[in-house]
């Protein structure tokens, strides 16, 4: 099946197998590395990209069902490498501890804050639901998001 | 073969529908075939191995079914309508759509999960099927021979055939309609989930009860509690007895998330909560 799929911006053109998901073709064939398999059943989140500028799984898209739409991945977030205020904010309160659910945190705040910038503490909460966070670094993320809601 | 990651989908063959009538031709052609639409519960299944199923018909990207309307007062939502649009577009008018949004484990999976896909599933898994239960859903299934309709509360104990299609789902749009549920914060599948839908003057006009473990792992509605609501004051004794008869009335399963003993004990609490919700 033949497929275009416009991600980060750019167009892609590629032939895909019925089985193939939309998280195998951005992480494996195209190399948004930041695009990480977790689960694979859409339990984790970590595989969390933005689809037409909404937070989807990847894993439980197939590729060809992408055609034509437009992919966000963390790529995205940092332009010419200056980093995204969210990323930035990230360091600034250490959010970061194994770093494997990060990019799906990032995305999911992302969204977040491009929709409802003036989240209350609960619609954070309730957004990063969708993301499992092992080191369970929720406060940190919640903190982070408050700082960028701030500034 | 290609490596496709940790989990390997088995291969599959889709056939992509453009219209309804085009996917009921793909399905009359081959009774082998599953219907594949948001993805959120097949493709799970298909990388865990838990469905057979290699032959599918996408229905995704029939634009019709992703609607959403009113007819004569009552919501009619396109099989194909997600979780999340469903939630944003009636959680301001049916108070239980609101709490199946805060309480949805996922939002990120309620973008791809569609209305249709749940009410298919028929399991105790799908938040939304006690609501729309309670809410007097009926379903509108399209085959080639033209539509049909069929009561949800009919549908949830008769057997599915492959070859008609979903199309939508028509419910009351009822403000005085809530949804507790308890679940483990970490799994998509709720330990158990209560709706009520209740009409309340003088005494109780009108009382719709379900319980998503009402046999087994099937929800259903729960009519001996409706009937017992349905006339009487809504004190707190009448609240005590309608808890009691509901814990009585349902046979829920035991499995690796609670034994039934629990979930009947849980969906008594949760309807508590909903009767003195309801009395104000």
């Amino acid at each position: 099946m033949r497929v275009g799929l416009k991600v980060n911006g750019v167009n892609y053109s590629l032939d895909v197998e019925a089985n193939e998901r939309l998280s195998d073709v951005l992480r494996t064939r195209l190399g948004f590395m930041g695009v990480k398999e977790g689960c694979g059943v859409g339990d984790c989140g970590l595989c969390v990209v933005l689809m037409d500028d909404k937070p989807i799984n990847s894993c439980l898209v197939l590729a060809y069902q992408a055609d034509g739409r437009e992919i966000q991945t963390v790529e995205s977030l940092s332009v010419a490498g200056k980093l995204h205020p969210l990323q930035k904010a990230f360091i600034d309160v250490g959010a970061v501890q194994c770093g494997f659910c990060i990019p799906a945190a990032l995305m999911v705040l992302k969204h977040l804050l491009d929709t409802n910038p003036s989240a209350s503490s609960e619609e954070v909460r309730h957004a990063l639901r969708s993301v499992l966070c092992r080191c369970g670094s929720y406060l940190r993320f919640l903190e982070a998001f408050e700082a960028v809601r701030k500034r | 073969m290609m490596e496709l990651g940790y989990l390997r989908l088995p291969r599959i063959q889709v056939h992509v529908a453009k219209t309804v009538e085009e996917a009921l031709k793909l399905l009359e052609q081959d009774g082998e075939q599953g219907i594949l639409a948001g993805g959120t519960y097949t493709v799970s299944a298909l990388a865990e191995g838990k469905t057979k199923l290699r032959k599918f018909v996408d229905i995704s990207r029939i634009r019709e079914l992703a609607k959403l309307r009113e007819e004569n007062g009552k919501a009619v939502v396109g099989a194909l309508v997600t979780h999340a649009e469903l939630s944003k577009l009636l959680g301001h008018r049916i108070p239980a759509l609101k709490t199946f949004w805060k309480t949805y484990s996922a939002p990120t999976v309620a973008n791809l999960a569609t209305v249709g896909g749940s009410v298919m599933l028929r399991k105790s898994s799908e938040d939304l099927i006690s609501i729309l239960l309670v809410l007097d859903a009926e379903l509108r299934f399209q085959t080639s021979d033209g539509e049909s309709r069929v009561k949800l509360c009919d549908f949830m104990v008769e057997k599915a055939s492959s070859k008609k299609l979903l199309t939508a789902v028509s419910f009351e749009q009822s403000g005085s309609c809530y949804f507790e549920k308890l679940w483990l914060g970490v799994s998509r599948i709720p330990i158990v989930s209560v709706a009520l839908n209740v009409r309340v003057e003088q005494r109780v006009e009108l009382a719709r009860v379900a319980v998503s473990h009402k046999d087994g792992n099937i929800p259903n509605r729960v009519y001996a509690v409706e009937r017992f609501l349905e006339g009487r004051v809504l004190d707190d004794s009448t609240v005590e007895k309608a808890v009691h008869q509901l814990s009585q009335s349902i046979n829920p399963l035991s499995d690796i998330i609670a034994p039934a003993w629990y979930r009947r004990e849980a969906a008594a609490v949760l309807f508590k909560r909903l009767l003195k919700q309801a009395a104000g």
